[in-house]
């Protein structure tokens, strides 16, 4: 009786072993391992040398490192009269992608601030909110500071030449399809000029530099101010060949 | 054991006597040599050939691609997605390895596979798990306040939509894989042709029975194929069989295409997707149930 139901418990095994090999078919398994697709990223920062007023550098108007702006403003001058000028420099840089850039204002106000005498006579007709006349007295010259030196030079054309509403219809390509290549996060730096001037600018047609005449700049933009939000504007360049910034809808 | 010794030493007298009685005879002697069972083989190879695209211009509104290629041949010579029929190698053979896409980027892959010499069940397994945030820039966290280096990225959802996978047999059904009497130029042509290619789904498993034999049955009733098995000699109907097999030596094409649509925002920023893709086979022979996929 022990020999029997020793084979027995040997059946038992071969039974259970045969049933484990059948899920053993002849099988393969390939494995693509380690597939990614990472998003890239567009992450404009700013950085600045300063800005001047009547060619006299301002202090604390630089920052450095680059950032995201917060605070920073580009422009912020009082008792702005006919003749004055202003320059910011800005250097502007994209992490790891080639990005278009453009320069754009928004929340514009134009504020007359109430008629002072001088106003009236000078037949401002009101002065209320968005009745001032400083945008229009103010005149906006930017370009690409190739070498650095804070002027216009010949060879540096502007990219914005602006008069009337300086800031209210503001979308200057700084690299669009318009201008030409996206700005290149592999140079290091390049700075871009804006200068404003209380009245009109004055291109020397043979060296280009520029001055200021505040003739035209009357009494009516007595007591105003005008208040802006510079904005600069990046977007991926890729798949992107016809940007232009003034295409731009900052709404989006 | 002294028992069974004796009853050998018994039948070795008797063959004995035997062999000294056969040697008056006529005679003959057939004899069948080299019987040989030889286990057959599954063996899976994989190749792939990859596409990636950015438009360079548009006509009208209708953007303009170009096909930039995948990317740079490693120091172990493989391309991403670029590879000839091989087995896959762990962290060498990746369909996709792209760290900076964006808006209006897309591209595919042609994928095949190739059972050699034995019909098969196949399964194909999407594990594209990976769906990370990583880090979180300027514009991201504009775009997505609670943005965190977390595993809850936008870009899988972002990608869902256009990401698909079908079975890229062309207009004529099945593979006739360039064969001397058909020929189809549609088929691995990376390119979905809607009528005639059924999607694949991209996320979990997915057995290739159930797709082959669903492919079978379109074309069995359109216009009926020969072979309930498959074989057609690389004619109409080749490779699609009724119960769904893997033919074997058949190359079967997949497309696999993905695009990241143009209004996708910033809250995909440095956002990842990613994982494994498998492609398992087992022997289709004694082995009705697919067990083992």
């Amino acid at each position: 009786m022990r020999k029997i139901i020793t084979s027995i418990s040997v059946l038992g095994a071969v039974a259970v072993a045969v049933v484990g090999a059948t899920v053993a078919f002849f099988n393969d398994t390939e494995t693509s391992s380690g597939n990614v697709l990472t998003a890239g990223s567009i992450d404009l920062r700013v950085d600045s040398f300063g800005s001047t007023r009547n060619g006299v550098p301002l202090p604390n108007s630089s920052w450095f490192p680059a950032v995201d702006l917060t605070d920073e403003k580009f422009f912020e001058f009082r008792d702005v009269k006919p003749g004055d000028f202003f320059g910011r420099n800005l250097s502007l840089h994209v992490d790891s992608n080639p990005a278009w850039v453009c320069l754009l204002a928004r929340n514009v106000d134009d504020d007359g601030n109430g008629l002072t005498d001088p106003e009236h006579e000078a037949n401002d007709p009101s002065d209320g909110a968005g009745e001032g006349e400083l945008a229009e007295n103010l005149h906006m010259l930017a370009w690409l500071d190739s070498d650095a030196d804070g002027r216009h030079d010949s060879n540096e054309p502007f990219l914005v030449d602006s008069f009337f509403d300086v800031f209210a219809e503001l979308a200057m390509p700084i690299h669009d399809s318009t201008t030409g290549t996206p700005l290149d996060p592999s140079v290091p730096i390049e700075l871009l000029q804006m200068d404003l001037c209380g009245g009109a600018h004055i291109v020397n047609p043979g060296t280009g530099a520029i001055s200021c005449n505040g003739n035209n700049m009357g009494n009516k933009a007595q007591g105003d101010s005008l208040k802006a939000d510079l904005v600069i504007y990046g977007e991926q360049s890729r798949n992107n060949p016809n940007f232009k910034c003034a295409d731009v809808d900052l709404n989006d | 054991m002294k028992k069974i010794i004796i009853s050998m030493s018994i039948i070795g007298a008797v063959a004995a006597v035997a062999v000294g009685a056969t040697t008056a005879f006529f005679s003959d002697t057939e004899t069948s040599t080299g019987n040989t069972f030889t286990a057959g083989s599954i063996d899976l190879k994989v190749d792939s050939n990859c596409h990636y695209y950015n438009i360079v211009d548009f006509d009208g509104d209708e953007p303009i691609y170009r096909d930039l290629g995948c990317g740079q041949v490693g120091t172990n010579g493989v391309g991403v997605g670029q590879w000839d029929e091989t087995d896959l190698q762990d962290g060498i053979h990746k369909f996709f390895s792209f760290a900076d896409i964006k808006p209006g980027d897309k591209g595919e892959d042609t994928i095949s596979l190739h059972v050699y010499d034995n019909d098969a069940w196949g399964k194909i397994v999407m594990g594209l798990t990976n769906d990370l945030d990583n880090s979180c820039t300027e514009p991201e966290g504009e775009a997505e306040p609670l943005c965190e280096d977390d595993n809850d990225g936008e870009l899988l959802e972002a990608m869902l939509p256009g990401f698909s996978m079908w079975l890229d047999q062309g207009s004529i059904p099945g593979f006739q894989n360039g064969g001397t009497g058909t020929h189809d130029p549609e088929e691995g042509d990376n390119v979905w042709q809607r009528d005639n290619e059924p999607i694949i789904s991209v996320r979990g498993e997915t057995m290739l029975s159930s797709v082959l034999a669903a492919a079978y049955t379109t074309a069995h009733a359109t216009d009926a194929c020969v072979s309930p098995d498959g074989h057609d000699d690389y004619g109409r109907c080749h490779g699609l069989a009724s119960d769904g097999r893997m033919v074997g030596s058949t190359t079967y094409y997949f497309g696999l295409a993905w695009n990241l649509p143009w209004n996708t925002g910033n809250e995909v920023q440095t956002d990842s997707v990613g994982g494994d893709i498998t492609f398992k086979v087992v022997q289709h022979r004694n082995n009705p149930t697919q067990a083992g996929l």
